[in-house]
């Protein structure tokens, strides 16, 4: 008997009109000390059907249907305090956000007690009371388990106080404080820097290995999947609709919605060619077309799939799918992957100087304390940073949360006035323009921001929000003459004249994207900061960005030039002509991409790329794992920034901040072991 | 912790000295020591006596420099040092009436009442929020719906009423307790129980909904399902997790409170006599002691600095985030330039100038003979209904308020409640369309003796037109709702069998049936007085909140966006403001300019825009950071642009709810000011003065009491619709704004 059985399970959300099924029919099973990756989409149900089996859906929503076993046991049907009692103990969870899943006013102590007086039988568990050393004990035992650098000072400490991988291995040490059967992830570390997710993961594996709990593993992200699960499920808008073994779904991934799904990621094979998208979004769970419900945007739908429903159907032992196409156990006849066109090589560099240029930029914000809020130091977020984009091309900045990637691409737009530093752009020096000549270069140096919900005004309309900078500079003269352009920029971001009207709150994350990437190119820049602007976006949405991003470099008159900041290396491969890695607010490294990969030099560089889910370590060396966490970049340690976590570090890098070494072919690296290789 | 405790000690000196100032410029300035010696010996006092009282009371000196005295003297021996510095050592000197020492007098007063105070406040706090945690804990269910249904209700009754009713219900009724009065010692309970009790109902309403808003916030957070997810019982949830960090809004209102305990509650004192600080001080305002209103000001201000003090060291007791002491001020826009500063002071001089034009009209109009409040609150009227105008046009515009407003339409309660309030500006304005008739046009006289000029008649309103049925039918006295006869006996001649036969009976009226509310002491009836009054209180209501508004959104705005020097110049005059109780502010304010609508308008308008400012600079705080704002910045859009485009209209919606619950805390606040004695003069109709005049016939047998529950219904029906129209209107603007991802 599988732990956990979850058969036809139907949660759906109370509306006026049609029920919201946004759980409509789930069957899978989970075996003690297997993990199972649930994979899809944001919106198709993931976290709801976790929920479910928890017993803990919104309001108002409910279990319509179905039956959730766990050891025969039916989950749904328990009485209250059962169920009550049954969380915690057998069914564990942990949640996304661990900034927010902690209560604030409460000690660590206190949360993880309450989870460890949970566990016991039940009379005793109700004592409230003073804890007692051996409980003490229990909870400084259980913070260990999760590889908590000095447990019982921690107990002490509020949520606020420890950074987010340490929360996170709070939240996991309480998960785990009464050793759960089956331990629920959700999206774990998508809240988290690729380093701490990478010590997040190794720690769940570990722990499963040696307390043998079942893990149901949910994430968008296929290649955490690929890492963590034994069987991986893939969801779309409230079904299943292909369940196999990790190894078989990504060596023959047989729904077309797998298949396209993993062609979606960017890497460094697609470079210089479109990359693969899925037409269309997920549909709302309101109102299902009666057939297959991916076939609006399936390429292989025919007439039967938008009538009839796909039932899961077995195509090798263990491999499930559900579509049409493979009703009479055919061998999969997915139209073959048609080679997209590579477009023509991507025209020659322009040649001159720079676009943006940058020397010793910096940007420091004061510390204030004590009675006169007298400065008392400085968060040195940019520190003495040297940048040049040539025109035409992209810089990726990579580099962990909170290195100051997103300071130093405001400072360079002047949106943040800089400390210290020259940054000059199109040969001009920005600190001596006037107030003239500086709304002038608002125009040519644009930024899209990360967020697609908190980028656009709520309260405007889309033709309103492209419109604003337009009005500003004076481009397109009559009302009639705008509102073309309008047009014609949306439309070459892919969004229809239907938009104009529309308020930013009916569109989709996706689409908000383009609108923001709308509203900057309204005003033909020649610059673009781009602030992670897929990071929120699936996979799927941002292969469409990223198409977008690349047409629109590669046409008209002049050549866009991106400032890219991200942490996904793919699209560092697929996108970039030059990387930077930043580290505490300086660049410890650049290259041109493809030496990037070739040959891995500073540690950090390879620590950062060693993180990744799902990538295999080009270049030499085995997989790093930093440890601890950034320093503050308040106070940044003597010598090399990084040597408190650097596995390379010598007496010297204590010491001495390492100069910059000229590699030749465009690399450069401040690093004490390459002091005495370059010039 | 120490650090943070000074600064805090630092700022709070020029707040002190900016109340001391304002209370000098109030005082000495603007209303000279002679204007207060005739205020209280009367108009006709002589000049000999107004000088004997200056002198007597150490009002004849200089205002800030003495120059016949020598060395220190000359700063010491002026008003300025001898009525106001000294209260900054709480030397608060002697009362001008009664010549006691104001310092001992507080301290003996005191006593009493904390004795009030004390025990409603803690009753009232333990109670509110157990049903508050009840009520949420219960979410969705039919309880949370009657009870949140229940607190609006609640809130929508004048605290009069509270007062009023119980005491009657209680007192004259029952007779469980001594109607009022106090004494020391065992009895003491006895006294106080009924004040507490009414009290503590009073509050309820309010108290609850804020309380259950509070923990309902809470409830959606993340923390929550993890502690369910953990298996914890929902009274540990509920007791552990959610009220500790609902704590925090919470203290904010109660320790707040705490210090204002000591001054006591005027309304309740004076109506159960009790001999504590608000007796002491409703005394003062009707003797018009200019000393004692001096220091309850001064005392009130310490006690509100002592206040957020507290409130500041009670969140970091709760909140282990708060540290004191530890800032880094995140500006993102930089330090405003000196030609920031000069647009800035355009506007405000831009503001100004509307408030003083409003002002002068006010007073220019009131001392047209006979035209008084009437063609004033007209403009105002008019000014109200362009405002509505322009903001229903730009809504209509908009697909938010399109949306919000389809929303506001699918609750019938709200419908309704619309209508309602439509139906009382409808009245509001038939009074406020006034013309005079001409009695006898202009010609030639009958003598001869050339042209004359027209004779215009009062000016008479629309709604004095329509309900010249009710208005001229007017009784001796009193009548009960639908009687037939009067309510006082008189000797009746009867004519029996030719014989003239005396008898004393209750006359019959000269309109029997005629008065469905009964008529008041003149006869007057009591529905056309009810229908005067609904233009005074939509004037109060109105006009208060459009004088405060601009205001709030200005100064909120900036300080929030700009932060820096704008920002601590604005906290700064709020705090000022905010730290003098609001009533002596006004007691104050009424003394100096004397007793009347638009004087009662200005000065709530003045302290009101206090809260909604602070709101508006929070939220602001909040905006700024947003990166649509950036964005905008980042196209190259001004700083000014950027606020009038994307700050602004975001906050309209929390401006529209503030106003509309204003608007009905005004409403009631006028009748309580009038009872006071400090809101518009006994000849204006309103609701206060109803109750006013009414009370006191409450001890009647039969007791009339038709006058007053006429008025109290009235704000109650006003009142209500507006509270629910709020709560409809926020849930409407509300899922517009949150953009949730679909459920996942
Ligand atoms: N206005 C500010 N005032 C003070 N400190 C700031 C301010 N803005 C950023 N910082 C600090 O500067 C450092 C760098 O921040 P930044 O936002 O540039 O990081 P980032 O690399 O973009 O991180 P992420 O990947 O999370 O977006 C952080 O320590 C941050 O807390
Ligand atoms: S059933 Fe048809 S529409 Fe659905 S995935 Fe299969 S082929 Fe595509
Ligand atoms: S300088 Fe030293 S500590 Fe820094 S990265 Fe290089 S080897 Fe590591
Ligand atoms: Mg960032």
């Amino acid at each position: 008997m599988p732990l956990l059985e979850v058969r036809d399970l139907r949660t759906y959300f109370r509306t006026a009109g049609q029920p919201r099924r946004v759980v409509d029919g789930i069957s899978l099973s989970i075996d003690s000390g297997e993990t199972l990756g649930l994979v899809g989409e944001s919106g198709c149900g993931k976290s709801l059907t976790a929920l479910s089996i928890m017993q803990l859906i919104p309001r108002p929503g409910y279990v319509a249907g179905g039956e959730i076993l766990f050891k025969g046991r039916d989950v749904v049907r328990l009485p209250g305090p059962e169920k009550r009692s049954f969380r915690g103990r057998h069914i564990a969870m942990i949640f996304q956000e661990p900034m927010t899943c902690l209560n604030p006013v409460l000690s660590v102590r206190t949360q993880l007690l309450e989870a460890i007086r949970h566990g016991r039988p039940e009379g005793e568990a109700r004592r409230w009371g003073g804890a007692g050393a051996e409980e003490i004990e229990k909870a400084v035992e259980a913070l260990r388990l999760t590889d908590m650098p000095e447990p019982a000072q921690k107990l002490s400490q509020y949520p606020h106080q420890l950074s987010g991988g340490m929360r996170q291995r709070v939240m996991i040490a309480m998960a785990l404080a009464c050793r759960p059967e089956l331990l629920i992830a959700d999206e774990p570390t998508t809240a988290l820097d690729v380093t701490v997710e990478a010590r997040i993961l190794d720690l769940l594996r570990d722990l499963q290995k040696r307390l043998g709990t079942a893990i149901l593993f949910i994430t968008h992200d296929l290649a955490v999947v690929s890492e963590m699960a034994h069987r991986v499920a893939v969801m779309y808008a409230g079904k299943i609709v292909e369940m196999a073994t990790a190894e078989a779904l990504f060596a023959r991934p047989s729904h077309p919605y797998t298949e396209r799904l993993l062609r979606c990621r960017p890497s460094r094979v697609q470079r210089g060619r479109r990359l693969e998208t899925i037409q269309g979004v997920v549909p709302d769970p309101r109102d299902f077309a009666p057939g297959c419900r991916f076939s609006d945007r399936c390429p292989n739908a025919s007439a039967s799939c938008r009538d009839v429903e796909p039932a899961l159907g077995q195509i090798e032992p263990g491999h499930v799918v559900a579509c049409h196409l493979y009703a009479e156990r055919r061998t999969p006849t997915i139209s073959a992957p048609s080679p997209l066109p590579q477009e023509s090589a991507a025209a020659p560099l322009p040649q001159g100087g720079p676009l943006l240029y940058a020397q010793d930029v910096a940007k420091h914000f004061p510390i204030r304390r004590g009675v006169f809020k007298r400065v008392v130091g400085h968060v040195k977020a940019v520190d003495g940073v040297d940048v040049a984009i040539p025109r035409g091309t992209t810089l990726a900045l990579v580099g962990e949360s909170g290195c100051g990637k997103t300071t130093l691409g405001k400072t360079l737009i002047r949106l943040l006035p800089p400390t210290g530093g020259v940054i000059g752009f199109g040969g001009a020096n920005l600190a001596a323009l006037d107030s003239r000549a500086l709304r002038r270069f608002r125009r040519d140096a644009q930024i899209v921001f990360q967020d697609p919900f908190s980028s656009l005004n709520p309260r405007m309309t889309v033709e309103a929000i492209v419109e604003e900078g337009m009005l500003v500079h004076g481009i397109g003269g009559s009302r009639a003459e705008r509102r073309e352009r309008v047009k014609h920029v949306l439309e070459s971001v892919g969004l229809t004249a239907d938009a104009l009207v529309c308020y930013p709150h009916e569109f989709s994350g996706g689409q908000r994207q383009r609108i923001g990437i709308a509203r900057a190119l309204a005003v033909e820049p020649k610059f673009l900061v781009l602030d992670e602007p897929t990071s929120a976006l699936d996979v799927s949405i941002q292969a469409q960005i990223l198409n977008l991003l690349r047409r629109l470099q590669g046409e008209g008159r002049e050549r866009l030039t991106y400032l890219f900041i991200t942490h996904d290396l793919g699209i560092v491969e697929y996108l970039a002509d030059e990387v930077a890695v930043m580290y505490l607010g300086r660049i410890v490294e650049r290259s041109p991409t493809e030496g990037l990969f070739d040959e891995l030099l500073h540690p950090y560089t390879r620590a950062l790329l060693s993180a990744i889910p799902g990538q295999e370590m080009p270049g030499r060396g085995g997989r790093i794992r930093l440890e601890g966490d950034v320093p503050s970049p308040s106070n940044p340690p003597p010598g090399c920034h990084f040597h408190l976590r650097c596995p390379s570090v010598m007496p010297v890098c204590r010491e001495v901040y390492p100069p910059v070494t000229d590699l030749g072919r465009g690399r450069m690296v401040r690093c004490h072991l390459y002091g005495s290789r370059g010039g | 912790m120490i650090a943070y405790l000074i600064r805090r000690m630092l700022y709070a000196v020029p707040i002190v000295f900016g109340i001391v100032l304002i209370t000098f410029v109030l005082f000495f300035v603007v209303n000279s020591p002679a204007d207060m010696a005739k205020m209280t010996l009367g108009k006709k006092a002589t000049p000999a006596a107004v000088a004997a009282w200056v002198r007597a009371h150490g009002y004849d000196q200089p205002p800030f420099l003495n120059l016949k005295e020598e060395g220190v003297a000359k700063l010491t021996s002026t008003l300025f040092f001898q009525k106001c510095a000294r209260l900054l050592v709480f030397d608060l000197g002697r009362s001008d009436v009664t010549d006691r020492d104001i310092g001992q007098e507080i301290r003996r007063r005191m006593g009493p009442s904390l004795a009030i105070a004390l025990p409603t406040f803690l009753l009232g706090m333990a109670i509110n929020i157990t049903m508050a945690l009840i009520i949420s804990f219960c979410r969705g269910t039919y309880l949370d719906r009657w009870g949140t249904v229940m607190c609006v209700l609640l809130m929508s009754i004048s605290g009069l009423f509270y007062i009023i009713g119980g005491q009657f219900l209680f007192a004259k009724w029952l007779h469980l307790f001594p109607i009022s009065g106090f004494d020391w010692g065992a009895v003491s309970a006895k006294f106080v129980f009924l004040p507490v009790v009414i009290g503590v109902i009073s509050g309820i309403g309010g108290g609850v909904r804020y309380y259950r808003t509070i923990m309902l916030e809470e409830i959606e957070k993340d923390y929550v399902r993890t502690a369910r997810a953990k298996g914890l019982g929902e009274g540990t949830v509920l007791f552990r997790h959610v009220l500790k960090n609902a704590m925090i809004p919470i203290l904010t209102n109660a320790v707040m409170a705490i210090p204002f305990l000591f001054m006591g509650s005027l309304l309740m004192e004076s109506f159960f006599s009790i001999p504590g600080l608000g007796s002491m001080t409703m005394t003062a305002i009707n003797a018009q002691d200019f000393a004692v209103i001096r220091s309850m000001n001064y005392i009130g201000a310490i006690l509100y600095i002592v206040g957020l003090l507290m409130t500041d060291l009670s969140y970091t007791l709760v909140d282990p985030r708060i540290t004191l002491g530890a800032s880094d001020t995140r500006s993102l826009y930089g330090r405003p330039g000196w030609r920031d500063v000069l647009k800035i002071l355009g506007g405000f001089l831009f503001l100004a100038a509307g408030a003083v034009g409003i002002w002068q009209a006010a007073v220019y109009f009131k001392d047209q003979p006979g035209l008084r409040t009437v063609i004033f609150s007209n403009g105002v009227l008019a000014a109200t209904l362009l405002g509505s105008g322009a903001f229903l046009l730009h809504a209509r515009r908009s697909q938010l308020w399109r949306n919000a407003w389809r929303q506001v339409c699918r609750s019938r309660l709200a419908k309704v409640s619309l209508a309602a309030l439509g139906a009382f500006v409808l009245i509001a304005v038939a009074d406020s369309v006034t013309w005079r008739d001409v009695q006898r046009p202009a010609g030639t006289a009958e003598n001869g003796n050339g042209p004359t000029r027209a004779v215009l008649a009062e000016p008479q309103s629309l709604l004095d037109r329509l309900c010249t049925p009710l208005a001229a039918k007017t009784e001796k006295t009193y009548s009960a709702p639908m009687a037939r006869a009067l309510l006082a006996k008189e000797t009746l001649e009867d004519e029996v069998d030719g014989k003239v036969v005396r008898r004393r009976d209750y006359p019959p009226l000269k309109y029997p049936g005629w008065h469905l509310f009964g008529t008041d002491k003149t006869g007057q009836d009591v529905l056309f007085m009810t229908l005067k009054s609904v233009r005074t209180g939509l004037v109060v209501g109105g006009l208060t909140t459009l004088i405060a508004v601009p205001f709030a959104i200005f100064f909120g705005v900036l300080a929030g966006f700009f932060g820096g020097w704008v920002d601590d110049l604005v906290q700064y005059i709020y705090s000022t403001l905010s730290s003098i109780p609001w009533i002596l502010l006004v007691v104050c304010f009424m003394m100096v300019f004397g007793r009347g609508l638009p004087q009662l308008c200005v000065v709530m308008g003045l302290t009101g825009w206090v809260g909604l400012c602070r709101v508006l600079r929070g939220e602001t705080l909040k905006l700024r950071e947003k990166e649509y704002v950036q964005a905008a910045l980042a196209l190259g859009v001004s700083r000014f642009r950027v606020l009038a485009r994307h700050v602004v209209p975001n906050l309209m919606h929390l401006v529209l709810i503030t106003v509309v619950l204003n608007f009905s805390g005004l409403v009631l606040a006028e009748a309580v000011l009038s009872y006071i004695g400090v809101g518009v003069g006994p000849d204006t109709f309103s609701w206060g003065t109803m109750i006013n005049q009414a009370r006191g016939e409450l001890g009647r047998d039969p007791v009339v009491w038709w006058n007053l529950a006429a008025a109290f219904v009235a704000m109650f029906t006003l009142v209500l619709p507006a509270n629910l129209f709020v709560d409809a209107l926020r849930d409407a603007l509300d899922p517009a704004l949150r953009v949730r991802g679909e459920g996942e």
